[in-house]
Formats: structure tokens, C-alpha cells, sequence
């Protein structure tokens, strides 16, 4: 797959791939050979996604785009642990995934937050539950609500709160955790464009000062581009890996480029090349 | 706010027809005391059974031995119903072998199987007991039931991600999540235990609401009996108040989401 | 508010029978055409006959079609468990003719229901007994101070009780009385909830397998404590169809003449309406007194009127009903004249 487009990534600094603060030689998640199949209304296996393999590296930010129906989601929740690929083996850290557990915190499209608690509750919920000295937890909690701006709204009721908001405790009380990867499942897709570009700011820093790796699914090509280090479409039906590609725009954006990248040639050029590619499925 | 106060005048204008309908059919005398009671001779049997008594007890005794049997039999359903209502929805197994036995007995009439609690917890408060008890118990663990069952998957997903455990997870999430079920459950079971006041009180009572209304009614005396169900309307509404009121409390969040 | 509607309606069950009853009046109205220009809610092609099953004339009549090919207007039987069910449809006007209880009637009358007392199905014995259990310890109506004993409330057993209790001088309130339907009345023997109880058959045959009587109704009538079955009319009926009400009379006269002259086909067509043996019937009948239509005449218009005063003010005494009517108005209240028709 040498496209030409692609190439192009390489070339600025000569060094190729710039790195984005990946570490390659760290791998956390390797997913080998994935198949999951589910049964059809006549009993038939229809397959959602098919043959995925690749790595994930510390440090990474991999979005996953795709057409809708492409089994994004089903991978997301294989990584999580929700569901048990059909066949395939999904590693983190040499370790087989089963089960759910807090290494890997996932942030949903529909932040499900307790609404019984407050905004400082729920944020504090991952580590009480996993039995961190109170004092302890009451630290990282206000720490966390302050890494996404929300210190003023620590008692609030949930429903007091805005979608972006909601979004921000979500992230918050998953990051708390400090899990090894960062699972989020078109975490803003439910947002207006305003706070959309917002909430991709305070992940996109999140990621770059904490360099935590993050497993992101969405269907939006620009988001992708302006968050991703890395970028792996999926085909449709079933899923299967069709592009997996460096960018470099997120770590530009955060050395201090500003979102204006988006209006570069470069940036164009690539989510034109990307939207065909979706769009041709 | 506004919509608030037309709908308070609608339901004081309800009230005010009805009773202004009592008091022009009752005035008008096509109807015979036993079948319609005019609000006159109502307010005279209330006047007279507040100073007097009906049949050897006041009228406090009578309202307070059903209201001991409703909250008695109330409360030993909410310490049951609700925790095995949220296991049942939690966990298949234990709903298999619950839900079998509360489908069977949940659309039988009370009376059916009155007589047998009768023959085995015989004709003292027991029996009474446990006909409001068995009464009260399907509603709420219904509405527990379908309150775990609704909850999405994510709440459970995300709270298992956030490293809390299967138990962590019942009383932090399953119970929480399903409140708002659950008082619909109890609402609705406060409604069943009342209804079911009356015939707990048919067998071996002496002193009760639904006992009080069932004598009057075997010696035709209606004006008791209209007494005795406006009475026991206005306790119901006032218990469903409570209910409600706790909802409020504990339930903030709801319809807010 | 919707709950408390539901309660109202549930409870306010003469509501809903006075419903009921207009309904299906009206529904009979629509057949017959245009022609009916009367006002009064009374349609004239049925008649209503409520029958409580009680053993007497009613059950003969019934096994011999009488009601259905006698009367002179289509029939509609309707069974009624208790008396109080009665009341109540008359007071709706539902019924039109019915058996009825003694102490029911006199309440019905005393409650202002326009009803005519005209035959006496029959005046109770042994059939309805104080039965106690045989280790309770109690020989006489003396020995129930202290012990619970049950009956239907405002039925004639419960009234009875009352007497039997008063007579002998006894308060009240030291015997627990409690208010048990037949059904429950055997459910609390059986679990020795209860000490005795005043009841009829069926559940007084089972009660007898381990409980002997104390005193019945036979005994009690003697004191002048009469409890009886008597046959109602509701009177805008009977004064619109005299002749359906002589008609019924002369039914229930064929019947008694079967209970008096030939007991074992009555109790054999007894025991075939009632599904029970003929043993049963046959001994269910030796426990009432069944009066021929001379004696009727006589007691009504003799004793009757005081019977339904003496029942009445003892309800009044026990705070059950506001008033009773006076032994004048009482008298207004029966009436011998369908016997009379009946057998000129």
C-alpha cells in the first residue's frame, strides 16, 4: 500500500513518522488474528469483524474510522472485555485479555454516570470501589476534576450537568484509575460542534502530557486526523483492517500548531484520501 | 408554574362537581337512602361514630387497626419483595424459580386463596397478614425485576471497568439504577394492599376500615359505608402522598436525566 | 384519585347493582317496541325471582318448572348467597320476588325498602344449631362466657346467637363474637381457632362430626325468638302483577303440599337441586317447620308483624340499623291476600 498520499507523512522531518512520543518497541496490546461472528436471525453466522490483526504500542492514540456497521464498536468491546472474540487473541502486555477490569477504562457515547451520586462521587468511584484509603482517593479526585476543569461543578448532580460536561466526568473518573489504555467508544458524537472542539482539546492534552495510550472510535474523518497518531479504517461488513496510517497533526496541535492545521493542504489532502476510502465501501 | 396552578383548579373543580352532584341527586329524593346516602346523613354517621364508636370501638381504633395490618404487612413486603425482586432481575436463576410461583398466584383474586390461609394461619392477624402481604409482595417485585432488567448494559459495563466487583456493583449501581422502578412498585403495591384491605377484613375481624364497611353494608347502612370509603379514600391518597414525597427525596434525579 | 375511585366503586356495591339493574331493563325494553309509554322503570315482560336455595317449597317449585311454566311472564332466577345480596337488589330493584330471612327483612323494611312479606317459606329448627366443640368444655348457652364463638354477621344465626345469649341473662360482650362466613366458620373449627359457632347446613353437618348442639332455633322459637324464611315481594311489582304473586304462591303451595304429605319425593327432588343425598335432604327437612297455607294466614297476620318488630328493635338495640319501623307499619308490611287468592 504505497500510496502516494501516504508517503507524504514522511517526508517533512525526513525521519519519518516523527514518532508522536510512541514508543515501538512497547508494545501493550497485541490483537492476533480476531474473528467474531454472531448468530443470524435464521441461525446463519454473521461475521462482524474479521481477521484484525495489529499492535497497539505504548503511548499511541489509534482511532479507529469506519463506516457505520463496520464492527468498530465490536472491537472496542473486545478490547474492553464486554464480549469474547470468536476466534483470534487479544493481549495486553503478553497477557490474555478476559473479563473486564480497570487497566482498561472505557469512556461510552452515552456517558453512563450515576446519577445517585454527584460529579465528585462518580469521579471518585473507581478507586473507593477498588479500596483506596479515603484520603488518598479524595486527593486524586480533586486532581482529576481540575485536569478536566470541572473543580466548580464537584457537587453538582449529574442532571445539572451539560453533554460536555457529562463527557468530562466520564473521562475523569476512568483517567483516575490511571488504566494502562484509554478505551472510548464515539465518546463525542452526541455533542455540538462548539463543545466537540473543546472536549477533543482536553483529551488531546490529556494524552500528549499524561502519554497514555488511547483507543478512540469514531466515524468522523477530521476528528480522527485532528486526534490520532495513528489511524486504522475498518471495511464494511465484515470489519476488516483496510488502512492503518501514522499522522502527525495531533502532535503538531499540541506542540502549538492550533487547530488551524485543519485548513492546511496536507490536512486536506489526507482526510480527502480517507473519505473516499470510507466512502467507497 | 402556571400549567401547575389551572391543573390544582381543575382537580378542586372535580371535587366540588362531585360533591355538588351528591348533594342535588340526593336533594332532588329520586334516590332511597341505601342507595345513594345524602352528604347530610353521611356527615351524621361521621359526627356519631366519632363520638360513639361503631360496635365497641372508636373510630381512631378502626382507622389504626388497618393502618397496623396495611404498614405491618407494607413493611415485611418492602424488606422482601424489593431484595428479591433485585436479585431475581440480577441473577436468572434465583427469577426462575421466583417468577414461576409469583405468576401463578399474582392474577388469582385474594378471596380464592383467602379461605386456605385461613385453614393455615387461622383467624387471627396472621392470616390477615399474609393475604395483604401476598397482596403487596407481586407488584413490588415486578417492578424490581423489570427495574434491574432495564438497566443498560453500560452502567454495569462501565462500573465493572472502573474496578468494582459483583457485590460493589449490586448496591452501587443495581439498587440505585433501579429506584425509580421500585417506587413505582411500591406505589402500586400500597394501591393492591388497600383494595385487598376490605376482604382481609371479612374474616374474624371486629374492628377495621374494610370490617367497618362490610358490617355497615350487611345491615344496609350506606351512609357508613360512604363514610367509611371516603375515609378510607383519604388515607389512601394521604399514604400515596408519603410515598411520594420519599420519592421525590431519594429519586431526585428522576425525569431530570 | 383514581384509586379512590376504584374504592368507591368496589365498595359502593349498591351503586353498581342499581346499575346493573337499569341496564337490563333496559335492554328488555327495546323488544318491546314503541307501544310501552308508561314511565316507571319496571319493564313487564320478566319477573326476577331470587331464591337463596333454602330447603322448602322454593326447591320443589324449582325442580318442577313451576316458576318457569306457571308464573304468566318469562322468568329469570337469580341465586343469592346471603341475605344481604338480597337487600341490596331489592333496594335497586333488580329482584322482584325473593326468599329472604327474617332478620334481613326486618331490616330491609327498616331501612325503607318497599317491600311485602306474602308466604313464609318455612320457620327454622334444628336447622341452624349452636354447635361447640365436644372437648370444649361448655354444656349450655351458660358456658360460653369467655369462648369465641362464630357466625355470619346479620344473618337469622346471628341473631339467634344474640338471643340465645341475652336470655340467659348473659352480657354480650363477655362471649367473643366472631363475624365468619360458613367456609371460614369450618376453616377456624378445623385449626381450634374457634370454640363453637351458630351456623346451617352444609358446614353444621361437618361441624357435628366432632361438636354437638347446644340449642337451635326450634328452641329458641319456643322463647318466641322466631327466625324464619319468608318470600318477598318488592310492592310496585306485586301492585302491578297481582296475579304473578298468586301465581308464585300457588306454586309454593304444591311444593309444601309435597314436603308435608310425601317427604321422601321432596327430599329426593331436594337432594337433586341441591346435588346433595337424599339422606341429607330428607334429614335437612325434619329441621324446618313448614306451615300449610291456613297457618300461614294465621301466623301472619298473627305473629308475623310482631316477629319482624322484635328483630327489628334488637338490631336497633345493637346499633346496627338507626330505626326500626312500628308494629302498625310492620303490619302494612305483610299481607295474606296472594295466599287468599291462592286458594279460593
Amino acid at each position: 500500500m504505497a500510496d502516494e498520499w501516504k508517503e507524504k507523512l514522511y517526508e517533512p522531518s525526513g525521519e519519518l513518522i516523527a514518532l508522536n512520543n510512541v514508543k515501538y518497541d512497547d508494545t501493550l496490546i497485541s490483537i492476533k488474528d480476531v474473528d467474531l461472528a454472531y448468530a443470524g436471525v435464521s441461525g446463519e453466522d454473521i461475521k462482524a469483524i474479521e481477521d484484525i490483526n495489529f499492535n497497539i504500542y505504548r503511548g499511541e492514540f489509534v482511532c479507529v474510522l469506519g463506516p457505520s456497521g463496520c464492527g468498530k464498536s465490536t472491537l472496542l468491546k473486545i478490547l474492553a472485555g464486554f464480549i469474547k472474540p470468536t476466534s483470534g487473541v487479544v493481549e495486553l502486555d503478553g497477557k490474555k485479555i478476559e473479563g473486564t477490569d480497570w487497566h482498561r477504562g472505557v469512556v461510552f457515547q452515552n456517558p453512563p454516570l450515576f446519577e445517585w451520586f454527584s460529579v465528585r462521587d462518580n469521579v471518585a468511584f473507581g478507586p473507593k470501589m477498588r479500596g483506596i484509603p479515603k484520603a488518598e482517593y479524595t486527593r486524586l479526585t480533586d486532581e482529576y476534576l481540575e485536569k478536566v476543569g470541572l473543580s466548580d461543578f464537584a457537587d453538582k448532580k449529574i442532571y445539572e450537568l451539560s453533554g460536555g460536561m457529562k463527557q468530562r466526568v466520564s473521562i475523569a473518573r476512568t483517567l483516575i484509575n490511571d488504566p494502562e489504555i484509554l478505551l472510548m467508544d464515539e465518546p463525542f458524537g452526541a455533542l455540538d460542534a462548539l463543545t466537540r472542539e473543546n472536549v477533543q482539546d482536553l483529551t488531546r492534552k490529556i494524552w500528549w502530557s499524561s502519554g497514555k495510550t488511547i483507543f478512540f472510535i469514531t466515524h468522523d474523518v477530521e476528528e480522527a486526523l485532528l486526534l490520532g497518531s495513528r489511524i486504522i479504517v475498518l471495511s464494511k461488513h465484515p470489519g476488516r483492517v483496510i488502512e492503518d496510517i501514522s499522522v502527525t497533526f495531533s502532535r503538531e496541535i499540541a506542540e502549538g500548531a492550533g487547530t488551524d492545521i485543519k485548513f492546511t493542504d496536507t490536512f486536506y489532502k489526507y482526510r480527502e484520501k480517507l473519505l473516499k476510502l470510507i466512502n467507497s465501501q | 408554574m402556571k400549567s401547575k396552578s389551572t391543573e390544582r383548579k381543575l382537580t378542586i373543580a372535580t371535587v366540588v362537581i362531585i360533591f355538588a352532584a351528591w348533594i342535588a341527586v340526593t336533594n332532588i329524593g329520586s334516590f332511597s337512602e341505601t342507595i345513594i346516602p345524602s352528604p347530610q346523613s353521611v356527615i351524621q354517621a361521621f359526627v356519631k361514630i366519632v363520638r360513639d364508636g361503631y360496635k365497641g370501638n372508636t373510630l381512631i381504633t378502626h382507622i389504626a387497626t388497618s393502618m397496623r395490618r396495611l404498614i405491618i404487612a407494607y413493611a415485611l413486603v418492602v424488606v422482601t419483595a424489593v431484595p428479591l425482586g433485585l436479585l431475581s432481575g440480577y441473577n436468572s436463576k434465583v427469577r426462575a424459580v421466583l417468577e414461576t410461583i409469583i405468576e401463578f398466584y399474582r392474577p388469582l383474586p385474594p378471596l380464592a386463596y383467602y379461605t386456605i390461609l385461613v385453614l393455615w394461619m387461622g383467624i387471627d392477624e396472621s392470616s390477615k397478614l399474609a393475604l395483604l402481604y401476598l397482596a403487596g409482595f407481586a407488584p413490588i417485585y415486578i417492578a424490581c425485576v423489570s427495574g434491574v432488567m432495564r438497566i443498560r448494559a453500560d452502567y454495569i459495563n462501565g462500573a465493572y471497568t472502573l474496578g468494582a466487583n459483583k457485590r460493589q456493583i449490586f448496591f452501587y449501581v443495581i439498587f440505585p439504577a433501579a429506584l425509580t422502578d421500585i417506587f413505582t412498585g411500591l406505589r402500586t403495591a400500597l394501591g393492591v394492599e388497600y383494595t385487598t384491605l376490605v376482604a382481609a377484613e371479612m374474616v374474624a375481624a371486629t374492628a377495621g376500615m374494610g370490617w367497618l364497611v362490610l358490617d355497615a353494608s350487611n345491615y344496609l347502612r350506606s351512609d357508613i359505608v360512604f363514610m367509611g370509603v371516603i375515609i378510607m379514600g383519604i388515607t389512601g391518597i394521604l399514604l400515596d402522598k408519603i410515598i411520594r414525597i420519599l420519592e421525590n427525596r431519594i429519586v431526585h434525579w428522576k425525569g431530570k436525566a | 384519585m383514581k384509586r379512590f375511585l376504584s374504592i368507591l366503586l368496589t365498595a359502593a356495591t349498591v351503586l353498581t347493582l342499581s346499575a346493573c339493574g337499569s341496564s337490563s331493563s333496559s335492554t328488555a325494553s327495546s323488544d318491546t317496541a314503541a307501544s310501552e309509554t308508561d314511565t316507571t322503570k319496571d319493564t313487564n315482560d320478566t319477573v326476577v325471582i331470587g331464591t337463596m336455595n333454602l330447603v322448602n317449597a322454593d326447591l320443589i317449585a324449582q325442580y318442577e318448572e313451576y316458576y318457569e311454566n306457571e308464573l304468566g311472564l318469562p322468568v329469570k332466577l337469580v341465586t343469592f348467597d346471603s341475605g344481604k345480596d338480597v337487600n341490596t337488589a331489592l333496594a335497586a330493584g333488580s329482584v322482584d320476588i325473593s326468599e329472604l330471612g327474617s332478620s334481613p327483612s326486618a331490616l330491609g323494611l327498616s331501612s325503607g325498602t318497599d317491600f311485602k312479606v306474602f308466604w313464609i317459606g318455612d320457620i327454622l329448627g334444628a336447622a341452624e344449631s349452636l354447635v361447640v366443640k365436644n372437648d370444649s368444655g361448655i354444656n349450655s348457652v351458660q358456658d360460653l362466657v369467655g369462648k369465641k364463638i362464630a357466625t355470619p354477621f346479620a344473618s337469622t344465626s346471628h341473631y339467634s346467637l344474640l338471643n340465645a345469649i341475652k336470655s340467659e341473662g348473659i352480657n354480650e360482650n363477655d362471649v367473643t363474637l366472631l363475624d365468619l362466613q360458613p367456609a371460614d366458620i369450618y376453616a377456624a373449627w378445623q385449626r381450634g381457632d374457634i370454640d363453637g359457632a351458630y351456623i346451617w347446613y352444609p358446614v353444621l353437618d361437618q361441624l357435628l362430626e366432632d361438636g354437638k348442639v347446644i340449642t337451635h332455633s326450634g328452641e329458641l322459637a319456643e322463647k318466641d325468638i322466631i327466625t324464619g324464611d319468608l318470600n318477598v315481594v318488592r310492592t310496585e311489582f306485586a301492585e302491578k302483577h297481582p296475579d304473578v304473586v298468586v301465581n308464585y304462591v300457588k306454586a309454593q303451595i304444591k311444593g309444601n303440599n309435597l314436603l308435608l304429605n310425601d317427604s321422601e319425593t321432596a327430599a329426593a327432588e331436594i337432594a337433586s337441586v341441591l346435588e346433595i343425598s337424599e339422606e341429607d335432604a330428607a334429614s335437612q327437612i325434619t329441621q324446618y317447620e313448614y306451615l300449610t297455607a291456613e297457618e300461614q294466614i294465621d301466623f301472619i297476620e298473627n305473629k308475623l308483624p310482631s316477629v319482624l318488630k322484635n328483630t327489628a328493635d334488637f338490631l336497633v338495640e345493637q346499633d346496627s340499623i338507626k330505626s326500626a319501623l312500628s308494629l302498625d307499619e310492620f303490619k302494612d308490611k305483610v299481607t295474606t291476600e296472594y295466599i287468599e287468592e291462592a286458594i279460593k
